[in-house]
C-alpha cells in the first residue's frame, strides 16, 4: 500500500496562480487515495474548490478558502484544508462562490390553467416540463432549486421541489412537496371540515368494527377447541377517505414532511386564514404577495409573534392610498418572522433581476447576512430540505453557484451554477 | 350573561347619581371593577326603554357564544374618560366615564373606578356618541357571509369607521366594522325578509298577496289545532310540508320572528306596502319613501319603519293631482307622524370618487340635512343611532349608550351633526378601531381640534409647502 500523498492549499495556491479564467484540471491520478484510510471507490473522486471567497451562510464570510467535494456532497469548508493529491481542482480564486438560489414558490415555464375548488390529491409532480430556453435563464440566474406549484384558486394541489439541472434521478428533491392553499377563507375551512368528518367516519367505523370483534370474541372462543390455534382476526379495513382530502387528513392529524402553504394578498387574509387555523391546527408557512402596494403591517406584529415562516417579495412596498414607503421584508424579519424571498412573477426577467432587488433591500436598510440567507437558507429551511441544501457545509449538497463578484454588487453576474459537484451551465460572458 | 339587566333610566340621571353599576347577581370580576356607585333600587331601574322582555332568543344566545371564549381569557377593559356622553336615550352626561369590559358597557358614570389594566382613551373637552349605524350600506363587508369575505383592513373599513360608523348592514345581515378582526363582526343574521310589492308588477304583487293568505290560513288553522287537541283527539295538525323557502319567509313575517324590507318610493307603492303590513300584521321597514310625506300618517299607522335620505331630489309630478316630489321636511314630517325613522346618505357606500359629502363617510351630515328640514338635533341624531338600530332590529345591543349595551362608541372633537366635527376615536366591542392621530386619512386636519376655519393668504388652487431650492442659503 502506498503512502497517501498530501499537499496544502497553500502550496497549491502557488502552483495554480495565474490560472486566468475557470481552469479545471486533475493534478494526479494517484491509485490509492487515502482519507480516513478507507480503499478509494472511483466515483469518490475529490474536487476541490480554490474559491477568492466564500459565502457559507453559517459563520462568516471566506477569503481565499478551499471547499472539498466528493460524491456531490460537501465534504469541508475552510482555508488551509488538506486534501487528497489527486483531486481534481477548480480553481476559482477569482470567483464569489454561494449556495445556489431556490426558490420557495413559482411556476416559472409552466401553463397556467383555471382550476377552483379541493384537488389535494393533484400534484405538480406531472408538470415538470420547464422549457430548456427558461430552463437556461433560471440557471443564469444563479437558481439551483424550484418549488414548483400547482395552477389554480382555491386549493389546487401539491407543489414539487426540484433542481433545475443535474442528473435525472437526482432531479427530484421533494414530490408531493407543501400544499398550496390560495386565500378562500371558505374553500379552506370547508375542506378542512370535510377532512374532519373523514376522519370521524373512520373512527366510528372503526369502533363499530371492534364492537362487533367484542360481540364475535366469546362464540368463536367457544367454538375453538382448546389447544387449536386461535382463529386469526381479521384486520381493521378502514373505509377509503375522499383522495382530495387525503392530505388535509393528514394535516389534521400532523403526519411529519407535510404543511400548507397559506397564500396571502393583503393583510385581512392573515386575519381570516387565522380564524381558520385557531379551528384546526395545521402546520403552515405563508407566502405574502406585498407587491407594490401593500397593507401587510398591519399584520407584522402578529405574525412575529408567531415567529411565522413567510415568502416575500423583494419590494419596498408603498402604504395603500399614500405616498409612504415601506420595507416590509425588513419589517417582518425584525418582527421575528424568518423571510424567504422569491421573484416578483413568474417571468425569466425577475428572476435575473432578483439579486438586484435584493441589493436594493439591503440599501434601504436590511442587514446583507439576513438578506443573503432570505434567497437561499430560508426557504431550504421552509421546504424542509436546510439539510441538504441552503448553505456550504459539511454533508450538504453542491449546490453552489460561482459569481464574478460580490451577489449584491449589480456589475456581477452568475458566471458557473454547480450542481452536486458538476458544473451544469456556464454564462456566456464576452471577454 | 345574566337576564337581568339595569337600564339607564332618566329617573335616576335627573338625581344626578348617574353610575349605574351591575346588579349583585352579576359575577363579581374583582372588587377593583366595581363601580363605587350602587344602583339606586331595582324597582327604579325597572325597564322603560322599548326592549322588550320577549327579544328574539337568536340575539342572546349570540351574546353568550361570543363572550365565552373571551371570559376564558384575561377580561379586556375600556374606558372613555372626561367626556361629554350623549347617551341619546338619556340625557346628556358632563365629565362622566364609560367603561366596558369584554366589549359590553358596564359603567357610566362620574365617579366609575377603573380596573388596574385598563386601556384608557381620554375625550376630556370631547363629544361621546353612541356608534353611528347604517341602515343601508354596501362595501363595506364582503356582500354574503362577512365574517368570511370582509376585507377586515380595507380601506372602505377605515373611512367609515372614520365617518363615526360602527354597525352597517352587510348583504342581508347586521355587522360590525371590527377593523383587523372577524369575531364579534356579525350583530345579526339575516335582518330582513325582502319583498317585491311593485305597483310596475301586477302578477307579482298578486302572487305575493295569495301567498301571504296561504300562510296565514295555515297559521289560523295551527292555532285551532293547538287549541283543540286537548280535548279532540281526532284534531290533525294542519299539512305543512310546503312550508318552506319563501313560505317559511312569510311565516316568520306574519309570526313576527323577522321584519319585511322593500324599495318603496311614491305616493301609490308606500300606501299600498302599509295597507298590505296592516291588513297581515307583519313589520315593514321601506326604503327610499322620498314621497313619504305625502301618507305619512297611514304610515305611521301602520308601523313602517322608514330608511330615508333627506337631500334625494326629485322633480313633482305636475300631471298629478295631489302632492307629489321630494321635500327636504320628508323626515321632520315622518317623525312627527310616529315612523321610526333611519337617514342614509345618497350613496350608501364608501366612494373614494366622484361626489364629496354623498356618501357614508358623511352620514352624521346627511342627518344634519333632515335638521335643516325642521327635524330636531336629537330626533336626527336618533335617526343615525338608536333608531337607525330599530329599522335593523338591533336595538337591544347597539345605538345607545347604556350599561348593558355594547361597547360602540364615537369621540369627537364637537357636535355631532356639524360641519367641522371630525370623529377622534371610533371603539367598536370595547376595542379602538380608528384613531384619527394614528391614521393618515385625517391626522393633518385640524389636529388639536381647534374650531377656526383656517385662513390662507394664497390663492386657489392651493400649494404645498415645499421648502424652495435655495432658501436654506
Amino acid at each position: 500500500m502506498k503512502r497517501a500523498t498530501k499537499r496544502s492549499a497553500a502550496a497549491d495556491d502557488e502552483a495554480t496562480k495565474g490560472g486566468g479564467a475557470l481552469v479545471v484540471f486533475a493534478l494526479l491520478f494517484a491509485s490509492v487515495v487515502v482519507l480516513g484510510g478507507e480503499p478509494p471507490q472511483d466515483d469518490e473522486r475529490f474536487v476541490v474548490i480554490k474559491a477568492g471567497r466564500i459565502i457559507t451562510n453559517a459563520g462568516k464570510e471566506i477569503r481565499d478558502g478551499v471547499i472539498v467535494l466528493s460524491g456531490g456532497k460537501i465534504r469541508n469548508v475552510g482555508t488551509g484544508i488538506e486534501y487528497p493529491v489527486n483531486a481534481q481542482v477548480i480553481d476559482a480564486h477569482n470567483r464569489t462562490v454561494m449556495p445556489g438560489l431556490i426558490d420557495p414558490s413559482t411556476r416559472i415555464g409552466l401553463p397556467g390553467y383555471q382550476r377552483t375548488g379541493v384537488h389535494g390529491d393533484w400534484s405538480a409532480a406531472s408538470e415538470d416540463f420547464i422549457p430548456p430556453v427558461v430552463r437556461e435563464d433560471i440557471l443564469d440566474a444563479g437558481y439551483t432549486a424550484l418549488a414548483l406549484v400547482p395552477a389554480g384558486v382555491g386549493i389546487p394541489g401539491r407543489a414539487i421541489v426540484v433542481r433545475t439541472a443535474g442528473p435525472t434521478d437526482e432531479r427530484v428533491l421533494v414530490s408531493p412537496a407543501y400544499l398550496r392553499v390560495t386565500p378562500d377563507k371558505r374553500v379552506f375551512r370547508d375542506a378542512l371540515e370535510k377532512a374532519q368528518q373523514e376522519i370521524e367516519r373512520i373512527d366510528k367505523a372503526r369502533q363499530e368494527f371492534e364492537k362487533k370483534q367484542q360481540e364475535q370474541k366469546p362464540s368463536t372462543q367457544a367454538a375453538s377447541q382448546p389447544g387449536s390455534q386461535p382463529a386469526s382476526q381479521p384486520a381493521f379495513q378502514p373505509p377509503a377517505i375522499d383522495p382530495p382530502h387525503q392530505v388535509l387528513v393528514d394535516l389534521i392529524q400532523k403526519k411529519p414532511d407535510v404543511f400548507a402553504l397559506l397564500e396571502l394578498n393583503n393583510a385581512s387574509d392573515y386575519v381570516q386564514m387565522s380564524d381558520v387555523l385557531t379551528k384546526f391546527d395545521i402546520a403552515h408557512h405563508f407566502l405574502a404577495r406585498n407587491g407594490w402596494e401593500s397593507d401587510l403591517s398591519y399584520v407584522v406584529a402578529r405574525m412575529g409573534e408567531e415567529k411565522a415562516q413567510i415568502i416575500l417579495q423583494p419590494i419596498i412596498s408603498r402604504v395603500p392610498a399614500s405616498v409612504e414607503r415601506i420595507h416590509l421584508v425588513r419589517m417582518f424579519a425584525q418582527a421575528g418572522c424568518e423571510v424567504s424571498l422569491t421573484p416578483v412573477s413568474d417571468s425569466p426577467r425577475e428572476f435575473r433581476e432578483l439579486l438586484g432587488r435584493v441589493a436594493n433591500l439591503v440599501r434601504e436598510g436590511w442587514s446583507r447576512e439576513a438578506a443573503l440567507k432570505a434567497v437561499t437558507l430560508n426557504p431550504a429551511h421552509l421546504l424542509g430540505l436546510d439539510k441538504r441544501l441552503g448553505s456550504i457545509e459539511k454533508d450538504k449538497d453542491a449546490d453552489l453557484i460561482f459569481l464574478d463578484g460580490d451577489p449584491l454588487d449589480p456589475r456581477a453576474r452568475v458566471r458557473e451554477v454547480m450542481i452536486l459537484g458538476e458544473i451544469v451551465h456556464r454564462a456566456e460572458v464576452p471577454e | 350573561m345574566t337576564a337581568l339587566r339595569v337600564f339607564l333610566v332618566s329617573v335616576v340621571l335627573l338625581t344626578g347619581a348617574v353610575a349605574l353599576a351591575q346588579p349583585a347577581s352579576q359575577p363579581a370580576t374583582g372588587p377593583a371593577t366595581q363601580p363605587v356607585m350602587q344602583p339606586v333600587s331595582q324597582s327604579a331601574s325597572a325597564p322603560t326603554t322599548t326592549r322588550a322582555a320577549g327579544q328574539p332568543t337568536t340575539t342572546a344566545t349570540t351574546t353568550t357564544t361570543t363572550t365565552t371564549p373571551a371570559a376564558k381569557e384575561k377580561d379586556r377593559f375600556l374606558a372613555v374618560i372626561g367626556g361629554r356622553v350623549h347617551t341619546v336615550t338619556g340625557p346628556v352626561l358632563e365629565h362622566v366615564t364609560v367603561l366596558s369590559k369584554n366589549g359590553v358597557i358596564t359603567a357610566l358614570g362620574p365617579e366609575v373606578v377603573l380596573p388596574p389594566d385598563c386601556e384608557v382613551v381620554d375625550a376630556t373637552g370631547l363629544e361621546v356618541y353612541p356608534g353611528l349605524i347604517a341602515a343601508l350600506a354596501g362595501g363595506i363587508h364582503g356582500a354574503t357571509h362577512p365574517q368570511d369575505t370582509t376585507n377586515v383592513y380595507g380601506l372602505n373599513m377605515l373611512v367609515a369607521l372614520a365617518g363615526g360608523i360602527t354597525t352597517a348592514l352587510a348583504g342581508n345581515d347586521v355587522a360590525k366594522l371590527t377593523f383587523g378582526r372577524v369575531e364579534d363582526m356579525v350583530l345579526k343574521p339575516a335582518a330582513y325578509v325582502s319583498l317585491n310589492y311593485s305597483t310596475h308588477k301586477p302578477l307579482e304583487r298578486a302572487q305575493l298577496r295569495a301567498d301571504l293568505e296561504r300562510v296565514r290560513t295555515y297559521l289560523r288553522e295551527l292555532q285551532k289545532y293547538e287549541r283543540e287537541k286537548a280535548t279532540n283527539k281526532d284534531a290533525k295538525p294542519p299539512e305543512k310540508d310546503w312550508l318552506k323557502e319563501k313560505y317559511e319567509n312569510y311565516r316568520k313575517l306574519l309570526t313576527h320572528e323577522a321584519i319585511a324590507a322593500t324599495g318603496a318610493q311614491d305616493t301609490h307603492e308606500l300606501r299600498d306596502i302599509a295597507d298590505l303590513a296592516a291588513a297581515y300584521d307583519f313589520g315593514v321597514v321601506v326604503r327610499g319613501a322620498y314621497e313619504g310625506w305625502t301618507v305619512a300618517p297611514i304610515l305611521g299607522r301602520a308601523g313602517v319603519r322608514a330608511v330615508v335620505t333627506p337631500r334625494e331630489d326629485h322633480e313633482p309630478d305636475e300631471r298629478a293631482n295631489r302632492p307629489t316630489g321630494s321635500t327636504i321636511e320628508n323626515a321632520r314630517i315622518l317623525r312627527d307622524a310616529g315612523v321610526i325613522l333611519a337617514i342614509v346618505p345618497q350613496t350608501a357606500t364608501v366612494t373614494l370618487w366622484g361626489l364629496a359629502g354623498r356618501d357614508l363617510l358623511q352620514l352624521n351630515l346627511e342627518a344634519a340635512f333632515a335638521v335643516r328640514g325642521g327635524l330636531s338635533n336629537e330626533d336626527a341624531l336618533r335617526a343615525i343611532t338608536i333608531d337607525a338600530a330599530r329599522v335593523l332590529g338591533v336595538d337591544d345591543r347597539v345605538g345607545s349608550l347604556e350599561v348593558d349595551k355594547d361597547a360602540d362608541l364615537v369621540v369627537c372633537d364637537g357636535d355631532l351633526l356639524h360641519y367641522m366635527t371630525l370623529v377622534r376615536y371610533t371603539i367598536v366591542n370595547g376595542r379602538v378601531a380608528y384613531d384619527k392621530a394614528q391614521e393618515s386619512l385625517y391626522a393633518h386636519i385640524r389636529p388639536t381640534g381647534e374650531r377656526t376655519v383656517p385662513q390662507f393668504d394664497d390663492q386657489w388652487p392651493r400649494r404645498l409647502e415645499w421648502p424652495r431650492l435655495g432658501d436654506d442659503k
